[in-house]
């Protein structure tokens, strides 16, 4: 047994410094490319001993301090760390990079016990991040409370923090097989990862959405020079609060500090936090076999009859052009992040539009969106802001497809053309729904401010439309689509750039705006400007895309090894 | 004789690696060329330096009488092409694919529909025609690669490993199909592990060894130098030196 893991730990190991070594590249751009992804990964790696040792000894203090009854607050600390660890625990499977589970199922080739498996699978957890971090301070509370004399506590402790680890471990590896499961058929893996890329940024909002009405009311009390009213917790509060008090974390805070004084109360938070763990446990074993049990399934999908719409030829463009501008499109209706780009900034219209009707707007940012012109103004630049993931990496989203065209009578200057039409195409179908949906729910204001609105966002996304080639083509990152977060992203510094360039070419229409609407106050003036920035911004991009042109040929090679 | 390929000296280097080393090839107009050689000997860089996928670092090249090089397109408007990982668009469906060629092509609306549906059917791929990629099996994916090359009626087929994973019908329809495009003057250079294919199909072979050519010509020409009733296997093992003693291992 104790040589599996440690066949298991040396092949983790070796993954990870075989991914950090092995480039492949095979140019000097390549290199640069791939080692500055690479430079998270080493930072995190090299922040991790610090950090471990910074919780550490913040263990060793809450614990000496519990004992001693002298300082609170390196306690609090821990407990706020314990309940990102527990949360982490969850969300972590789901955000990061998939444990390949896959990989499990082939070593059933090898003479090894399920059970024995899912030890291996188990212990693997521990080497996820948030785990690693949690194991200092766990096994320094203790030591703390002994020093400061309260033995028994810090023998319940141990216990606790034992419980506490088999918890977030338990719950890493659960949830790892569930995905793993859930993902197996790939329609039902693109509807999930669908729902979680839309659901994750809304819960993002939720704390502002549900502290929405106090704000507006602390706002109106402040206004009108009255008291801020007090109010009742409601119902969802009370039964957050309230369940809070069993969560992994909570009991693990409840069972090492109140132990000292009454061992009952020590005994129930220990015993409920077994009882989780066992739970957990029993859960993680049950979809672990069930993920070796269950063979692969394709769920091939038809994708209807082959549709006209598909067939035509995008105006003003070569059939060439046409065609790779609609591959472009169709990539991002049948992929959970491209649906994402095209389904979230509909949600926060939504969202955004009920916080206006109901409290008269909603703070963002620093920015208060409390009318339909700024509304559709944000909603709209998120629609651009939203393509990041696909124009920054424009060539590497086509994986072997990006072969195909360089197999056919392409040139670089069509492909150029059919990219930057179809990001445009992807970002345009939400800007223009937003757009006109923020029109009929919130009218008002100035005409012409709402004419300048589309005028403003297309010369900004001219603009861009190079430099995205450009840095898709210096820094191609090879991508799931199917997948969230940093799996589906464009290169870091792909994504570091092109968002900066985006904020970059909104200055001009913002202060061209500005300089009309303010300064000359005629708003009427203000399309006018624009329209001229428009044109000198279709300049620009023309004469940017020359050497652009030239700089994708010479990638052309490395762009088609990103499969 | 007019030659589909033709090479001078062509070579190609990743880093100290000489993968292709100053090869001359000659492939004759509508003739069927098998290309073999062990594995890492440069079959598929050779291919892909041919079809425009990677760039040689030295040596001329003449497709179908053009300079892929200095005019790729018109090159690759005459050449289909089944690459070694089939670079097909995993999220379009297989009737899109198709389209999609058809399209950069520039093919009218009823040839496009005519050409794929018969293509479709040659594959046994209708009734998943509108599937999409990323569902199919390796045959299928195969399958599609050379409907994908044969679309724009090319008169220069790159086929690498075309058979491998295709089922022994399909097979069978698709050699059928490559001897009557050869019939019609079209020109088939391919590279296979299976030499039994090869001797079977090929009217010319070219055998590559550690990125150098070391025999040329049509099949009787290559077999000439080699001693009487001997097979292509015989031949090719005699050819790239990788004759070796049978192993045998008394923990096995």
């Amino acid at each position: 047994m104790i040589g599996i893991f440690r066949a298991f730990l040396w092949l983790r190991w070796r993954v990870f410094i075989n991914s950090l070594e092995r480039t492949g590249a095979r140019d000097t751009i390549e290199r640069f490319s791939l080692a500055t992804e690479k430079l998270g990964p080493i930072m995190a790696l090299v922040l991790l001993v610090p950090s471990s040792m910074a919780l550490a000894v913040l263990g060793l203090v809450a614990g000496y301090g519990t004992a001693t009854g002298e300082w609170l607050l390196p306690g609090e600390l821990v407990r706020y760390f314990l309940l990102a660890s527990t949360v982490f625990a969850v969300i972590g499977p789901v955000v990061l990079p998939m444990r390949h589970g896959g990989n499990v199922v082939r070593l059933l080739l090898l003479p090894i016990p399920r059970l024995a498996l899912y030890a291996a699978h188990l212990t693997g957890a521990l080497a996820d991040p948030w785990v690693l971090l949690t194991v200092p301070p766990l096994l320094m509370i203790p030591i703390g409370l002994a020093a400061g004399g309260s033995v028994v506590t810090a023998a319940v402790a141990v216990l606790a923090g034992l419980a506490f680890l088999l918890v977030v471990i338990g719950l890493t590896s659960l949830l790892s097989s569930a995905i793993h499961l859930l993902l197996r058929d790939r329609r039902r893996s693109d509807f999930v990862m669908l729902f979680l890329v839309v659901a994750l940024p809304v819960l993002g909002l939720a704390p502002s959405i549900m502290t929405a009405q106090r704000a507006s009311e602390r706002i109106a009390d402040k206004a009108a020079g009255r008291r801020p009213t007090d109010h009742a917790p409601s119902r969802i509060e009370i039964a957050a609060r309230r369940s809070y008090a069993y969560l992994p974390s909570e009991l693990y805070m409840r069972a090492a500090h109140v132990g000292r004084d009454d061992r009952q109360t020590a005994v129930l938070p220990l015993a409920g936090l077994g009882a989780i763990a066992l739970v957990v446990q029993a859960l993680g074993v049950g979809a672990f076999r069930r993920m070796l049990d269950m063979p692969q399934s394709l769920g091939a999908r038809r994708a209807g009859a082959l549709s006209d719409v598909w067939a035509r030829k995008i105006p003003c463009l070569t059939p060439a052009a046409s065609a790779v501008a609609l591959a472009h499109v169709r990539l991002a209706l049948r992929t959970p992040r491209g649906r994402s780009m095209l389904v979230a900034p509909l949600l926060m219209l939504l969202v955004f539009g009920l916080m206006i009707q109901r409290h008269g707007g909603l703070p963002f940012a620093g920015v208060s969106i409390n009318t339909g012109l700024s509304l559709a103004t944000f909603v709209t630049f998120l629609s651009l802001l939203s393509i990041l993931p696909f124009a920054m990496n424009q060539f590497a989203i086509d994986k072997a497809g990006f072969t195909r065209q360089m197999l056919l009578p392409l040139s670089i200057a069509e492909l150029l053309a059919g990219k930057a039409v179809g990001n445009a195409l992807v970002a345009a179908v939400p800007a223009t729904c937003c757009f006109v949906l923020a029109a009929i729910l919130f009218p008002g204001g100035s005409p012409a401010l709402w004419a300048s609105l589309p005028i403003a966002l297309a010369a900004s996304y001219i603009l861009v439309a190079p430099i995205a080639a450009a840095l898709s083509a210096v820094f191609p990152r090879t991508v799931d689509l199917s997948s969230i977060g940093n799996g589906s992203n464009a290169h870091q510094a792909a994504g570091l750039l092109g968002l900066l360039s985006f904020g970059l070419s909104t200055v001009p229409s913002a202060l061209l705006a500005l300089l009309a609407a303010r300064l000359l106050h005629r708003p009427g003036l203000v399309p006018l400007f624009l329209t001229l920035w428009l044109v000198a911004a279709a300049v620009v991009s023309w004469l940017l895309f020359i050497p652009v042109r030239r700089l994708v040929a010479s990638r052309c090679e490395t762009l088609a090894q990103h499969n | 004789m007019e030659f589909a390929v033709e090479t001078r000296g062509l070579a190609r280097t990743f880093g100290s690696l000489r993968a292709v080393d100053g090869i001359d090839l000659q492939v004759p107009t509508g003739s069927f060329y098998g290309f073999l050689g062990p594995n890492g000997a440069g079959k598929s860089t050779t291919i892909k330096c041919l079809t425009g996928l990677l760039r040689p670092s030295a040596g001329e090249m003449r497709i179908l009488g053009l300079d892929p090089i200095a005019d790729p397109v018109s090159v690759k408007r005459r050449i289909g092409v089944v690459p070694e990982d089939l670079a097909l668009f995993e999220r379009l469906t297989a009737s899109e694919m198709l389209m999609f060629i058809g399209q950069v092509h520039g093919m009218g609306d009823e040839t496009f529909k005519a050409r794929s549906a018969d293509l479709l059917s040659l594959m046994d791929l209708n009734s998943a025609a509108t599937t999409l990629i990323a569902d199919f099996s390796h045959g299928m994916r195969k399958k599609l690669a050379l409907a994908a090359a044969l679309l724009p009626a090319p008169r220069l087929l790159f086929l690498d490993e075309p058979f491998e994973g295709i089922d022994a019908v399909a097979s069978r329809q698709i050699k059928d199909l490559l001897h009557s495009f050869v019939g019609r003057g079209g020109t088939i250079f391919l590279t296979s592990h299976i030499l039994e294919i090869v001797e079977r199909l090929s009217t010319h072979i070219g055998v590559i060894a550690r990125g150098r050519l070391v025999a040329q010509g049509s099949l009787a020409e290559v077999r000439s130098g080699a001693a009487v009733g001997k097979t292509l296997e015989e031949l090719f093992i005699d050819l790239v030196g990788g004759e070796r003693a049978a192993a045998d291992f008394d923990w096995l």
